[in-house]
């Protein structure tokens, strides 16, 4: 007697495959791709009784837009000798609506839309399998295709996916050399062979013998198991590379390989400074035992107001800072009481250098300097070439040991003030920064909700980026002069006086206030002559930063500096120079501007087609005398080359 | 030529259509190594007021990304330094978009290189196309800036990430005062229905009122900054009214859909008061249009020192 079931399950875009198979050798499946049925969920609690049920094809895609969910189903007639048996039903792949990206993401759409996200779904793949969600397998979806070899996110699902797994559980590969290290593999056996998985890992650093051993485990069908193994890599005195690899295998299945890469790196050590260190601490916080046990001489500064003169670098442990108001009840207090910073801005505007180590409590604002307690486990270099960060690359900066948390507290990049030199993703974008820093008077404030103290010991990156940042700040040197905007418009004034920057604003050259100037900003109304003052005026070494200008006024001002470029209305959108160091430290993202698609749209989830700019410096291409260009576009003189669509792969000189 | 994409055609009148998002590449030889132009004969149609991008690589190398912002034939274009020999142009259709009966579609007519002299030593190129670009002058420099991030529409909030990031790489300097701050999870709000904190942000999304109490030791000018954000609907943005009092101070409108301070300058008398904030012009259309309002938190600020 044949027996009627239907699967249900709950998913957000594209259902690949499903088969119900018997548990156990040799057994009987049947395919289940073809014919569903779909609906939108209104709830995850169960299937809706009387929703619009419309026909699906798996494999195929469904796009859902900021949380829609979807219901799928289908019949299917079960053999009856499977009665009374184990069944199990297999689901390929994984996607689930989020994403992490740095930087790097922004290069270009696709990059954006694919491999970020693929990368996160590989994350949430293995933690869906780990969990054993929704049986044996999770349930899936994808958006770019069905193809590994061309789509990063089919790419992502398929290596989150093979059926015999033996993932290591812990992401961070840096490793002190002499300690002994324990790894978790979760091995997985998510095929219909049951038998013996034997997994065998080496952990093999480069010029140096392997570590190595071999685990056996029986597993049935759709069967999980956690196990542990532990190893003592060998002492380096420099950062080695290193693999940790890891092999599964199981008669009658594909075999399993994953092969990590990993550093080994000596023990933390932070040199010498020639400043005096300074330590402001909560009672009980253990840095000052940290610095001390690295040789370094720390004076422990009792309160903001009494810091010593030999001071010149100041650390403010975790939560060290008083909260503005005294704490207690929210209330907006403008005036009467002293401002509890005064003494460090006092500090600071001296020359003194601060560290300033995450700030969870509410109302710490050090002016637009206020720490979310936000955690991370993943944070991105942004400003690549800043000494903080020497010798640390992007893999360096996830997943710390012990606990995987990179972060504890992050500043909001819009409105801290500060040059962010890391950045962390959110669901808008990079909003956050873990890691920034500003002059301020004649010292710097550097921002750090890194756990460089708390995971000093267990991190080598955390050792690495609090020596770099310590010296970086023992040899600080102030930059003389600041920014002021000259004649802005009235949105670029607006703008201006909501940022959270020391850029006063006047109305002609002859109002700047007394002082070097490191940089003027001018609006779009300055012509040649203006713009030409303002140089003298910042004189060497100093910018001009000229918004908008006027096409005539540049050209004016570029020809009568022997470049004959004008500029020209090219509209679209602007992206970063790749290697260009004047940009080491601004965010393609914040160029990245993206239109969400109407409802309807078959243009995917967004599309970046806010134009940030309408003209270019297009002409710096040609010399005007010889080669003319005509405004909007590239100019009809003769081609050295052109192929023509449509007429085959034929050229023409 | 070559062409990926699920939807292609070759119209009658010649040239190339793309329908969809997709490539088109051909070969191009190169007699001298060298900076030029990649230039091509496009046009496009728009949908939802957005018009073609169109990628250009050489060699598999992204070289810039060009919008064909007409429906007539025009010529566009790119710089690269180009190798001699043979190199593999590609054009990417990027943003294909359809909706409401608009399509937007991409026509090529044929791709050119031209040579071009490379750009003179004194100056530096910062962005792709060239619309941030700075010149050597004297012992000086000259950055002309033409990204119109004064002009964000809906993304105030990066443009000013944007500009306050290019400052402090310039060596802005940040303003270092406390001031006064309450965050969203601490702001006592009317009990209406899907008004909540979620994550550290208010969001309104019904009208409803926020408040917190303020205590001024002078009286005075301040400056209130609602960090917030919004979303659009019917054309029309979020407006916060702003009560001192019960009594109207100003209002705010919450124009970028990510957070950014929203300023309102105010007179504050000495003493105890109540600081609200109404959101008066909600809207909803299922499945269409919502307008709702984020706040992240409240500052208050003397505005002149030792106010």
């Amino acid at each position: 007697m044949a027996t009627r079931m239907v699967t249900w399950a709950i998913v957000t875009a594209l259902l690949v495959a499903g088969r119900p198979a018997l548990a156990g050798p040799g057994r009987a499946q049947i395919g289940l791709n073809g014919d569903w049925e779909v609906a939108p969920a209104t709830s995850i609690e169960g299937p809706p009784d009387h929703a619009d049920w419309k026909p699906f094809r798996v494999p195929g895609c469904v796009t859902a837009i900021r949380g829609e969910r979807s219901w799928f189903r289908r019949r299917f007639v079960v053999p009856a000798e499977w009665a009374g048996q184990r069944v199990v039903v297999v689901y390929d792949g994984v996607k689930f609506n989020s994403r992490h990206c740095g930087d790097e993401a922004y290069r270009d759409y696709t990059e954006y839309a694919q491999r970020a996200i693929g990368r996160a779904w590989s994350f949430q793949t293995r933690a869906y399998r780990a969990s054993r969600v929704s049986g044996l397998c999770p349930w899936t979806c994808a958006g770019g295709g069905l193809d590994p070899a061309t789509d990063a996110m089919a790419a992502a699902q398929a290596e989150s996916m093979r059926p015999l797994a033996a993932f290591v559980k812990e992401s961070s590969t840096r490793f002190h050399g002499g300690r002994q290290l324990r790894r978790t593999l979760q091995i997985m056996n998510d095929t219909l062979h049951g038998g013996v998985v034997t997994v065998h890992w080496a952990f093999i650093p480069q010029g140096a013998a392997a570590e190595e051993g071999t685990l056996s485990y029986a597993l049935e069908p759709a069967e999980f198991r956690e196990a542990q193994f532990e190893f003592t890599p060998p002492v380096v005195e420099r950062v080695t590379a290193a693999e940790l690899v890891v092999r599964a295998s199981l008669a009658g299945t594909p075999d399993f390989e994953d092969r990590i890469p990993c550093k080994l790196c000596p023990p933390p050590r932070l040199r010498p400074l020639q400043s005096r260190l300074g330590l402001l601490a909560k009672p009980g916080d253990g840095a000052i035992f940290v610095l001390t046990s690295q040789g370094l001489a720390v004076a422990e500064v009792p309160a903001l107001d009494a810091i010593p003169a030999e001071i010149g670098i100041l650390i403010i442990g975790r939560d060290a800072l008083p909260e503005f108001g005294g704490g207690g009840k929210p209330v907006l207090r403008v005036g009467g009481a002293a401002d509890p910073y005064h003494g460090l801005t006092a500090f600071v505007r001296r020359g003194g250098r601060v560290l300033l180590l995450a700030q969870t409590r509410k109302h710490v604002p050090l002016g637009p300097v206020r720490f979310t307690p936000r955690q991370a486990t993943i944070t991105f270099p942004l400003a690549k070439l800043h000494p903080a960060l020497a010798s640390l690359g992007a893999e360096d900066l996830r997943f710390w040991a012990p606990d995987h948390i990179v972060a504890d507290a992050q500043l909001t990049r819009a409105a801290c003030g500060l040059r962010s030199l890391v950045v962390s993703g959110a669901e808008s974008g990079l909003d956050y920064t873990a890691l920034a820093e500003g002059q301020c008077g004649s010292g710097a404030l550097v921002a750090c909700g890194l756990r460089l103290v708390e995971a000093l010991c267990s991190e080598p990156a955390a050792g690495i980026l609090l020596d770099n940042l310590l010296q970086y700040l023992d040899r600080w040197q102030p930059a003389a002069g600041s920014w002021a905007a000259v004649m802005p418009e009235a949105k670029l004034a607006g703008m201006l006086a909501s940022l959270d920057l020391d850029v006063p604003v006047v109305g002609n050259l002859a109002d700047l206030p007394a002082g070097p100037r490191r940089g003027v900003l001018l609006g779009a109304d300055a012509d040649e002559a203006v713009v030409q003052r303002a140089l003298d005026r910042v004189g060497g070494g100093g910018m001009v930063w000229w918004h908008r200008p006027n096409a005539d006024a540049a050209g004016r001002w570029l020809g009568a500096h022997g470049l004959a470029a004008r500029l020209a209305s090219v509209p679209g959108p602007v992206r970063l120079a790749e290697g260009d160091p004047f940009t080491d430290g601004l965010a393609r993202a914040d160029l990245y501007w993206i239109q969400e698609a109407a409802a309807g749209a078959h243009g995917g989830p967004g599309v970046p087609s806010t134009p940030p700019s309408s003209t270019m410096l297009w002409s710096l291409a040609v010399r005007r005398r010889t080669r003319p260009v005509r405004s909007p576009h590239c100019q009809p003189r003769p081609c050295t080359s052109r192929v023509r669509s449509g007429t085959g792969p034929s050229t023409e000189a | 030529m070559h062409i990926t994409g699920s939807e292609w055609n070759r119209p009658i009148d010649g040239g190339m259509i793309l329908a969809g998002s997709g490539t088109l590449s051909g070969e191009l030889p190169v007699p001298a190594a060298g900076p030029a132009i990649v230039g091509f004969r496009a046009k496009g149609s728009s949908c939802q007021g957005g018009w073609p991008q169109v990628g250009v690589a050489v060699n598999g190398e992204d070289v810039g990304m060009v919008t064909v912002a007409s429906a007539d034939w025009g010529l566009y274009g790119c710089r690269a330094v180009l190798p001699a020999g043979k190199v593999q142009v590609t054009l990417s259709f990027l943003n294909d978009a359809g909706v409401g009966g608009e399509d937007r579609n991409a026509w090529f007519r044929e791709v050119m290189l031209q040579p071009a002299e490379g750009l003179p030593v004194s100056v530096s190129v910062h962005s792709r196309p060239p619309a941030l670009a700075s010149v050597t002058a004297g012992g000086g420099r000259l950055l002309l800036d033409m990204i119109h991030w004064d002009d964000p529409g809906p993304h105030a909030g990066q443009a000013r990430t944007w500009l306050t990031g290019l400052l402090l790489n310039l060596g802005a300097q940040p303003r270092l005062d406390g001031c006064a701050s309450v965050e969203a999870e601490e702001l006592e709000f009317e009990e209406v229905a899907h008004n909540a904190v979620q994550q550290g942000v208010l969001c309104l999304a019904n009208p409803g009122s926020v408040w917190a109490p303020v205590e001024c030791a002078a009286a005075g000018p301040a400056l209130l900054r609602v960090h917030a954000r919004g979303s659009q609907a019917r054309d029309e943005w979020p407006v916060l009214v702003v009560l001192l009092d019960g009594v109207e101070a100003g209002r705010l409108t919450v124009d970028s859909t990510t957070v950014k301070p929203c300023l309102l300058p105010i007179t504050l008398p000495a003493g105890s008061h109540r600081l609200e904030l109404r959101f008066v012009n909600d809207f909803y259309d299922p499945g269409r249009a919502d307008r709702n309002v984020w706040i992240d938190r409240l500052e208050l600020r003397p505005e002149a020192p030792g106010a």
